[in-house]
């Protein structure tokens, strides 16, 4: 039985976006859906800026608020700490997606709903999750929290920091950000663009 | 600056307008089998037209709420799933269920109302018809005509019929036990709408526990509003007292939400600030308190002292309760899902 977790070094990710397509290859995303998300932050006045790119997917909370409220059991997680939606038995009244206090869920087109899987089928076949495979600047690893030499841990213990979004909902996320200047910092509150609306509208 | 690539966070699809119309009728109808069961055990026969009205209305009204649920579902296909598992730590699987024998006992009310079958005709169909007499044959030796065979659908009709009356029949044995228990699973849904929303703490808005009795008392409100339409003007007027009183918690409720929000923590406040600034809050204080409480409980007040404002009609204080029953469904659905931690 295993802990699985995933980190990325925000002084490592490029901003590439690769994960974000591989996922999406991967698992077979519908088209204007992402599993994947990607912040981008730029403070300060020119020529003193400072950004960071943060990724964004399911945190896999060992404590995940979206569990308990499904109604039918099709959001579970599994025994080694991945947070899955079985579609066969989801029914769709999104309470999940609703509970999610970082809004990582979605409504697949054919009607269930949808995150991260932390690519389990891959995992269950002893390889790594597609984002992690992918990232050329090896931002991100993945492993057992439970086990010191696995490549999650190893990424941690070699870290300047480690943080994770929003701790104070008590879920405790299993995707750490390591060596980030801004995760829960104050630019949180900063205004937001949304890119992908452009894309929605086919602009 | 932050920009954000992928699934943005406005673009998830989340509650809708459905669900706040679920919760408002949830709520009218739990009021409706409070009030019933509460007239029937203590004042037996005092008030039949209030009877009436909320056995006629409630399985429809319900029924049309659930509706909504359903549509709300983007899986539709699996809502069966509800029904095969029972997750103990599910607001909403708990709601299920409760709807479920809701929806039975108000069932069993509405097929109270049906008369015993009687002799009627629709577009030359014959139900009920009386047996024919039969004519003595002039001839001994002529054959006795046997009388037509009522065609399938008389057949279906009258046995249909016969069944829901024997059900109304037998469910009139148990008035008192369904009145109880009627109070019971009205309560419960009626508490229920506060706690599916409330169990949810990543959305601060709702993370209180005066929601659910908020929205049970504005759903007392709402369905004695919804009577008050339909009654005569004595029954009106010996409800007047009860609905100032719904009224008056619910006021006390929202002062208590209020307060709850704004010495909360900064998710609390920048929540209460949503509800109660900027479009929002312009329906919660305009629609929802003034116009939705305050306004209809003064003039149920002048009524009651006799002196009823001459220009407006009786009927304006109940739609006025009813329009902020709704409108405080909708305002704090909406609001609620723009909060976050």
């Amino acid at each position: 039985m295993a802990r699985y977790a995933m980190s990325i070094d925000l002084n490592r990710c490029i901003g590439c976006q690769a994960c974000v397509v591989a996922c999406k290859a991967e698992n077979e995303v519908p088209l204007g859906n992402f599993r994947l998300r990607m912040r981008e932050t730029v403070v300060g006045k020119f020529p003193n800026l400072q950004g960071e790119f943060r990724l964004e997917q399911c945190f896999h909370c060992e404590n995940a608020p979206c569990v308990p409220v499904c109604p039918t059991g099709a959001t579970y997680k599994t025994k080694d700490g991945i947070v899955l939606v079985d579609p066969a038995k989801c029914i769709g009244c999104k309470a999940c997606v609703t509970a999610c206090p970082y809004k990582m869920r979605f409504v697949h087109p054919a009607g269930h709903i949808d995150k991260c899987t932390f690519c389990d089928h891959r995992v269950a076949e002893g390889m790594e999750p597609a984002c992690v495979e992918t990232c050329p600047s090896e931002a991100r690893a993945f492993g057992d929290l439970d086990k010191a030499d696995s490549p999650v841990r190893l990424a941690m213990a070699k870290a300047q920091c480690t943080d994770v979004l929003k701790p104070e909902t008590g879920a405790h996320p299993k995707l750490f950000y390591l060596n980030s200047r801004f995760t829960n910092g104050d630019t949180e509150n900063q205004p937001v663009v949304v890119i992908s609306e452009q894309v929605k509208k086919g602009e | 600056m932050i920009e954000i690539t992928g699934v943005g966070e406005e673009l998830v699809r989340t509650w809708g307008w459905e669900v706040a119309i679920y919760l408002f009728l949830g709520g009218l109808v739990a009021g409706l089998m409070i009030f019933s069961g509460v007239f029937r055990l203590l004042q037996p026969g005092r008030f039949p037209r209030l009877l009436f009205m909320a056995d006629l209305s409630g399985f429809p009204l319900l029924s049309f709420g659930m509706l909504f649920l359903l549509i709300d579902l983007s899986n539709k296909v699996n809502m069966w799933r509800l029904y095969t598992t029972f997750q103990i730590s599910s607001p909403m699987s708990w709601g299920a269920w409760i709807l479920l024998v809701t929806m039975a006992i108000l069932a069993l009310r509405f097929v109270g109302l049906i008369p015993a079958p009687r002799s009627f005709s629709v577009g030359g169909l014959h139900f009920f018809a009386p047996p024919p007499v039969q004519e003595e044959p002039a001839d001994e030796q002529a054959e006795v005509k046997a009388p037509p065979k009522p065609s399938p659908l008389v057949r279906f009709g009258e046995k249909g019929w016969g069944l829901l009356h024997k059900l109304a029949v037998w469910a009139g044995r148990f008035d008192r036990l369904l009145a109880i228990v009627g109070m019971i699973t009205g309560t419960a849904v009626g508490f229920y709408t506060g706690i599916l929303l409330s169990t949810i703490p990543a959305r601060p808005l709702w993370n209180t526990a005066v929601l659910a009795p908020l929205f049970l008392t504005s759903g007392l409100a709402s369905s004695g509003a919804y009577l008050c339409l339909f009654l005569p003007e004595n029954e009106h007027k010996r409800l007047a007292p009860l609905s100032i009183l719904f009224c008056g918690i619910e006021l006390l409720l929202i002062l208590a939400y209020a307060i709850n929000l704004g010495y909360g923590t900064l998710a609390a406040q920048r929540s209460g600030a949503i509800l109660f600034s900027g479009i929002y809050g312009w329906a919660f204080w305009g629609l929802v308190v003034l116009l939705g409480l305050i306004v209809p409980a003064v003039l149920e007040q002048l009524e009651m002292l006799h002196h009823q404002v001459k220009f407006i009609p009786a009927r304006v204080p109940p739609v006025l309760k009813l329009l902020g029953g709704f409108t405080l469904r909708i305002v704090i659905v909406y609001a609620g899902l723009l909060s976050f931690i």
